[in-house]
C-alpha cells in the first residue's frame, strides 16, 4: 500500500501590500516623493483592506494579479516586436534565411510532464563547439550593447566645459556689408570687452582701451566733441546697455556721438559723454551714475537712459536666474555667470507677473537716477530702445535671425512681448520702438545692435523729442 | 545558428537599446520640465513649450547640462538662447 497522499502545501505568495511597499521604498529613494506616497498609501489601504475584509481584499488581489499579467503579456509582445526589428531582421539580411529557422535544436515538450514551458533545448542534440560559439557570439552582443548603452547614457561626472553657442552671423552679418570698416570696429569691440574689470558693485566695469576705431577710456566710451561745439556747449551724459554704447559702430558713428553732431549741427552746440556700458540694466547704470556725479569734475546738463532690451529680458527670465520678477541683478557677473546662482523659489510667476516685473524693476532704476539727478540739479530722461521685434524684420534681419537659430514663430511671439511691454511703458518715457518703422533696409546686425545707419537714426529720433529741452536749457542753463 | 542563447542575447540586446534610448531621452527631457518648473517658478504649459522647443534644436551635452548646472552658470550664448525661447514660450502659452 502506498502512502495517504499528503496535500500539499498551499502556495505562499508575498502580499500585494508588499509590493507596494516596495515599490514606494524605490520611488522614494529616486526622489519621486508624490508617487512613492501615494504608493505606500495603496499599500496601507490594501492592508487594513485585508484585515478588515479579507474576501474583498483576496478579489481585489487576484485582479491586480490578472491585470499584471495581461500588462506583462503585452509587454513581451513590445520587446519581441523590438527584437525582430533591432536583431532578427538585421541577422536575416547579412546571414539569410537560417537567420529565420527555428529548427535548430527548439523542441516540443509534451504537456502531459505537466512542463510550464511549451518548447525546451535539448542540450545533447547540438554539438558542443556550436553551443561554444553561440554562447560567445551572445557575450559579445551583450558586451556591445551595454558599452553602446553606456555611451548613450550620460556620465555625471565627466562633464567638459560646455561650449558657448555663436550670438554672431559667421560672415559679417547683412547689417554690416555696406559698413567700410565693420570688421575692424568688431575686433576692436572685442579687444575692449576684453578689458573688463572686476566691480563691487556693478559686477564688472569697462578698463581702458585704445584702437583705430574702438577706444574706451577709464570706463568711457571715447566721443569726439562735434566741430562747431564752442567753448560752452550743453553736456549730456548717456547711459544704457551695449546699444548705447555702440556695438558695431566707431567712435564718432555711436548714437551719443550722432546725437551731439545732430544737435549741433541743428544750432544746439552738445558735447556728449558715453558711460554706457555693454550689458548692463538699469539699476547699474543708475548706480554709475550715481558714482560718476561725484567723481566728475563737471556736471552734466542733460543724462539720457536709453535702455530697455536687456531690462526686459533679464527680467521677463529673471526666474532662470534666481531672481523674483521685478528685483534687479546682473546679467553678467565678473565671473561672466547671471544672476543669484541658485534656483527661484517663489511662486509659478505668470506672463503678467513677468511684464510687470519688467515695468517694476525698470520703475526702480528710473527711480533712483532721478533722486540723484534731482540732487545734483540736472536734468534727466528716460528712453526705451528698439529691437529686432518691435518691427517685422527686413530680409537681410530675417536671415541673421535664422542663422542664429530663431524661428519665424518665435520671432512673431517675442514681437508679442516687445509690444506688450511697450504698451505698459509709462508715458514719461520715450518710446524709440517705431524708428525704423518705415525703413524696409536691413538695420540690425542681430537681435538688438544696430549698423550706424540705425545709431543714425536713433539719435535723430531722441533728437527730436529732446530739442525742446535742450532749446530750455540753452535758454536757461 | 540561432539558438536560444542568440535569441536571449539579441533580446538582452533590444531591451537594451529600446530602453537606453527612450528612457535616456524621456528622463533628460522631464529633467527640463522639472528643472523650469521647480527652480524658476514657470508654469507647466511654458516649462513643456521650452522642453519641447529645446529638444528640437540644441545639442545634447546642453540638454543635459542645463538641468544640472543651472541657467546662471551655462555660458553667456546659451543663457541669451534660453532667455529668448523662454519669454516666447510665456507668451505662447499665455
Amino acid at each position: 500500500m502506498s502512502a495517504p497522499a499528503t496535500p500539499a502545501a498551499p502556495r505562499r505568495s508575498i502580499p500585494p501590500s508588499a509590493f507596494l511597499l516596495a515599490t514606494a521604498t524605490v520611488l522614494l529613494a529616486l526622489g519621486r516623493t508624490t508617487a512613492g506616497l501615494l504608493a505606500a498609501a495603496a499599500a496601507i489601504l490594501g492592508q487594513q483592506l485585508a484585515w478588515l475584509h479579507p474576501a474583498t481584499a483576496r478579489r481585489v488581489a487576484i485582479a491586480l494579479e490578472a491585470a499584471v499579467k495581461r500588462l506583462g503579456h503585452g509587454l513581451s509582445e513590445v520587446l519581441f516586436a523590438a527584437l525582430h526589428i533591432v536583431v532578427i531582421l538585421p541577422g536575416w539580411l547579412i546571414m539569410g534565411r537560417s537567420a529565420l529557422t527555428t529548427s535548430s535544436s527548439w523542441i516540443p515538450v509534451s504537456h502531459d510532464i505537466g512542463a510550464r514551458r511549451m518548447y525546451s533545448d535539448d542540450p545533447a542534440s547540438r554539438p558542443s563547439r556550436d553551443r561554444r560559439t553561440d554562447a560567445l557570439v551572445g557575450a559579445a552582443i551583450v558586451a556591445a550593447a551595454i558599452v553602446i548603452a553606456a555611451a548613450a547614457t550620460p556620465a555625471e561626472e565627466s562633464h567638459r566645459p560646455l561650449q558657448d553657442r555663436a550670438t554672431a552671423t559667421a560672415e559679417l552679418p547683412a547689417a554690416l556689408v555696406y559698413q567700410p570698416d565693420a570688421a575692424s570696429v568688431l575686433a576692436e569691440q572685442g579687444q575692449a570687452f576684453g578689458q573688463r574689470v572686476p566691480d563691487d558693485r556693478l559686477s564688472w566695469v569697462l578698463g581702458t582701451s585704445r584702437g583705430e576705431y574702438v577706444n574706451v577710456w577709464d570706463g568711457e566710451r571715447v566721443t569726439p566733441v562735434p566741430s562747431g561745439a564752442g567753448e560752452d556747449p550743453l553736456e549730456v551724459w548717456f547711459f544704457g546697455g551695449s546699444l548705447t554704447w555702440g556695438v558695431g559702430q566707431s567712435d564718432a558713428r555711436t548714437i551719443p556721438a550722432r546725437f551731439a553732431a545732430r544737435a549741433t549741427e541743428s544750432g544746439r552746440p552738445v558735447r556728449a559723454r558715453n558711460f554706457a556700458v555693454p550689458a548692463y540694466m538699469i539699476e547699474q547704470s543708475s548706480i554709475l551714475f550715481e558714482r560718476e556725479l561725484a567723481r566728475q569734475p563737471v556736471k552734466p546738463d542733460l543724462v539720457v537712459f536709453l535702455d530697455g532690451y536687456n531690462e526686459m529680458y533679464g527680467a521677463m527670465g529673471s526666474t532662470l536666474a534666481g531672481v523674483a520678477p521685478g528685483t534687479p541683478f546682473s546679467a553678467y557677473t565678473s565671473e561672466g555667470a547671471a544672476g543669484v546662482g541658485t534656483g527661484y523659489h517663489g511662486p509659478t510667476a505668470t506672463l503678467e507677473d513677468r511684464y510687470e516685473g519688467v515695468l517694476s524693476m525698470h520703475g526702480r532704476g528710473r527711480e533712483r537716477a532721478r533722486r540723484a539727478a534731482e540732487r545734483a540739479g540736472v536734468e534727466v530722461a528716460f528712453a526705451w530702445q528698439p529691437n529686432v521685434y518691435s518691427r517685422p524684420p527686413a530680409p537681410g534681419e530675417r536671415a541673421t535671425l535664422a542663422e542664429l537659430g530663431w524661428s519665424d514663430a518665435e520671432v512673431g511671439e517675442l514681437r508679442t512681448a516687445d509690444a506688450e511691454v511697450r504698451r505698459r511703458l509709462p508715458p514719461t518715457i520715450i518710446d524709440l520702438g517705431n524708428v525704423f518703422d518705415t525703413t524696409d533696409e536691413t538695420i540690425y546686425l542681430d537681435t538688438v545692435h544696430v549698423n550706424e545707419k540705425g545709431a543714425d537714426l536713433l539719435a535723430a529720433a531722441l533728437l527730436g523729442d529732446l530739442a525742446p529741452l535742450l532749446d530750455r536749457l540753452e535758454e536757461d542753463p | 545558428m540561432t539558438s536560444h542563447r542568440l535569441r536571449l542575447a539579441g533580446l538582452a540586446v533590444a531591451i537594451t537599446l529600446v530602453l537606453t534610448g527612450s528612457t535616456t531621452s524621456f528622463a533628460t527631457r522631464v529633467r527640463w520640465v522639472t528643472w523650469l518648473e521647480r527652480e524658476a517658478g514657470t508654469p507647466p504649459e511654458a516649462a513643456a513649450c521650452v522642453a519641447d522647443r529645446a529638444w528640437a534644436s540644441f545639442p545634447p551635452e546642453v540638454l543635459e547640462a542645463a538641468p544640472r548646472v543651472g541657467f546662471s552658470a551655462l555660458p553667456g550664448g546659451w543663457r541669451e538662447r534660453i532667455a529668448s525661447m523662454y519669454v516666447a514660450c510665456l507668451v505662447a502659452t499665455g
